[in-house]
């Protein structure tokens, strides 16, 4: 497949926080991280997550390794902007959700029917976590889709 | 109404003009070659701005690049 710089540069921010997202949510619902964020093990895998973010953009641009350096033109703006304009529009939808959640849950009362959890400080942190790693996921996603589907 | 395209002849200019490649394409109007590449299967229709650009490269009226059928 040939592949320009920037898809390539897309393509290894995609996969790094890919495993980021894996390897963090796998470990943090494993030591309890969603009901406590005060938690020190909680503490070791974000510094984990930090550290397998760096060493897989390292072996993805080896494995990838695109060229040092490419000037955007009007097409890599044009597919920047569309793909940063769906990924807004999926981040807002998924903050009503989680403003819904929120007030539905807790705020409101009279909703007993809906409670499912209560919603702690760590649970919020990560539903706003997963919100923005979908988003960024949409946009890269959106990028690659608009650069082989033609723009 | 049947639903027009912008086509163009850019291949054909480009094989008429000591056989350009698209990355040599790509350098004079500083642009990715993969952008030569989609203008010319008409996947993206450029800017005004790049479509003059082109023309002024292969020397032809505007015209003579891009149809609009």
């Amino acid at each position: 497949m040939d592949l320009s710089t920037r898809e390539k540069n897309i393509w290894i921010e995609l996969l790094a926080s890919i495993f980021v997202a894996v390897y963090y949510f796998s470990h943090a619902y494993a030591v309890g991280g969603f009901s406590d964020i005060a938690n020190a093990v909680l503490g070791k895998v974000i510094f984990n997550a930090i550290v397998l973010s760096i060493v897989s953009s390292i072996i993805l641009t080896i494995i990838f390794s695109p060229k040092k350096h490419e000037t955007k033109d009007e097409r890599d703006i044009l597919i920047d902007a569309k793909a940063t304009s769906l990924a807004y529009h999926v981040l807002i939808i998924l903050c009503v959700l989680i403003i819904g959640h929120i007030m539905f849950n807790e705020g409101l009362g009279y909703f007993e029917f809906y409670r499912v959890q209560t919603t702690t400080v760590a649970s919020l942190m990560h539903f706003i976590l997963i919100a923005l790693m979908v988003s960024g996921a949409v946009k890269s996603i959106s990028q690659i889709f608009f650069y082989r589907r033609g723009y | 109404m049947a639903k027009k395209k912008i086509q163009n002849n850019i291949r054909k200019l480009r094989f008429l003009n000591n056989e350009m490649t698209q990355a040599e394409l790509a350098k004079l109007l500083d642009v990715t070659r993969q952008t030569v590449l989609a203008i010319e299967a008409a996947k993206y229709s450029p800017s005004l701005e790049l479509a003059f650009k082109i023309a002024d490269v292969f020397e032809k009226p505007i015209e003579d690049v891009f149809q609009y059928v």
